[in-house]
């Protein structure tokens, strides 16, 4: 029985084009692109077909994450994170189905 | 490790010693009399003994409420402003200059004999006041004979401090305004303010205060006195004396044409590009218009508009710097989260134009390659600000 399903399958192999797939649906991400130095991390927020590598030349820069805690001037008060967004282009690409990644998706809901 | 020293061939035993003068000599690190030249009169010591008796003895019971320096007395002891105020009073007859020196210089030896000393004081220049010494000059204020260019400078009186920590603090005038009225150095200003807040904040919390030393302290050093009239008193220092700066500490030579007309401007740019010319370097230019104003000869009233109108002006132009810091702050919006605050600023993706890498654009640029690691460029800042 089991001889006989395996030889079947290897007779009639399925083939999933994921490529294909992918390309009929078009995957676009909301992701962090790591910028910076080495123990010196700076993120652009980029929209970006979902296979594309992480630093490629991105659909559209959305802004800026700085990861690195400051200190305020003052010296009183928390430290705190810098973000660069264009929220009104953030809401677009989110409104044609645009996919935040999980870091993406933190930064957004703050807004 | 340094060689172990060999006592026993560098020191004679006792037996050996020459001299026998003091068994232990060979242990004493200090110098110090021995028995045997103990009267032995050298000149050193006579002098010594000849300064104690007359300049010294001054200096064992210090004089309160006043320097204890050694250039205000003269050889014989004798305070110099004391005699100087009892030589102008006694003029008319030289012939008691012997009397008047012993007198004085019970005075300011402060001898036991307590009401001589009132009685020296009394007669001389002062006559009302009591136990009142004349001013020290600044020759009184050399408190190191041999050098002959330093003087103590005076201190601001407690008085004095409070006076400035309640302009600034109650008053709500500016640093340069109470520098400018009071004849204090802005940043000398600063500092009193600082330290009589600290002093303030431990009053009330109860820390205790060194009240006593403070006030020893302050009666042996040369004071400026508050006073509330302007003109009545000293100013404390120079106020509008231009500081120093890093970059003009240079020897340049700036060839330049005969015919141009070489501006302050023109120097502080020679010096450095970002460099502000001396006019406005200075601690207190508003002081230097209102003198110009005086100078071309503008009636009083003008004079005191115009300087009311450049302070105006001032005034203005913070206010905008501050309205437009404020302006941009309140745009950038602010999340708080447990450990850090998100300040999210909006940005426009247009901003970086059609290739996307216009100046004004958001974010690392793609295609452009960073200079920071190639050759040439200064990696390791060569200055902390």
């Amino acid at each position: 029985m089991a001889d006989a399903s395996s030889s079947r399958l290897a007779k009639n192999p399925i083939r999933y084009s994921v490529d294909t797939y992918d390309l009929c649906i078009m995957v676009i991400k909301i992701r962090l692109a790591r910028f910076g130095r080495r123990k010196a991390p700076f993120y652009n927020i980029v929209v970006a077909h979902a296979r594309t590598a992480r630093n490629s030349k991105p659909i559209e820069v959305l802004g800026t994450y700085d990861p690195i805690p400051k200190m305020p001037t003052e010296g009183e008060g928390k430290p705190f994170k810098d973000v660069k967004l264009d929220s009104a282009r953030a809401k677009y690409w989110l409104g044609v189905g645009a996919q935040p990644s999980d870091p993406a998706w933190r930064l957004l809901s703050m807004l | 490790m340094p060689p172990s020293m060999r006592w026993s061939s560098v020191i004679p035993s006792p037996q050996t010693c020459a001299k026998q003068i003091c068994p232990n000599a060979h242990l004493r690190a200090f110098s110090s009399s021995t028995r045997s030249n103990a009267g032995r009169t050298t000149r050193q010591r006579r002098l010594m003994f000849q300064w104690l008796d007359s300049q010294g003895a001054a200096f064992r019971d210090p004089l309160p409420g006043s320097t204890n320096y050694l250039t205000a007395y003269d050889n014989h002891g004798v305070l110099k402003r004391v005699k100087m105020a009892r030589g102008s009073d006694t003029s008319s007859k030289p012939a008691d200059e012997q009397i008047d020196g012993d007198e004085l210089s019970t005075l300011g030896a402060k001898s036991n004999d307590s009401e001589e000393a009132d009685e020296a004081s009394n007669n001389t220049k002062t006559g009302g006041d009591e136990n009142r010494l004349p001013p020290e000059g600044r020759g009184d204020r050399r408190p190191f004979p041999h050098n002959k260019s330093f003087y103590s400078e005076p201190v601001l009186s407690e008085e004095f401090r409070e006076e400035i920590w309640r302009r600034i603090m109650k008053d709500g005038m500016s640093v340069r305004e109470v520098s400018a009225t009071t004849g204090v150095e802005m940043r000398r200003v600063g500092a009193v303010v600082r330290l009589k807040e600290m002093e303030k904040a431990w009053l009330s919390s109860g820390t205790p205060l060194a009240r006593p030393y403070a006030q020893a302290v302050m009666s042996m050093l040369p004071q400026t006195q508050w006073n509330t009239r302007l003109d009545a008193r000293r100013p404390h220092e120079p106020i509008n004396s231009l500081p120093v700066h890093e970059a003009t500490t240079l020897q340049i030579f700036e060839p330049t044409s005969e015919s141009r007309h070489f501006t302050r401007e023109d120097a502080a740019r020679a010096f450095d590009e970002n460099l502000l010319s001396t006019d406005e370097r200075i601690p207190h230019p508003e002081m230097v218009a209102k003198e110009k104003d005086l100078l071309a000869g503008l009636p009083a009233e003008l004079v005191a508009k115009r300087a009311r109108a450049r302070e105006d002006a001032e005034i203005e132009a913070k206010q905008k710097q501050q309205d437009r810091i404020a302006k941009k702050e309140a745009a950038i919006k602010k999340v708080d989260t447990g450990r850090w605050q998100f300040r999210i600023q909006e940005v426009k993706v247009d901003d970086a134009g059609v290739d996307g890498r216009g100046p004004r654009g958001t974010g690392w640029r793609y295609g452009t390659p960073l200079m920071d690691r190639s050759r040439g460029q200064i990696k390791i800042p060569t200055r902390v600000d």
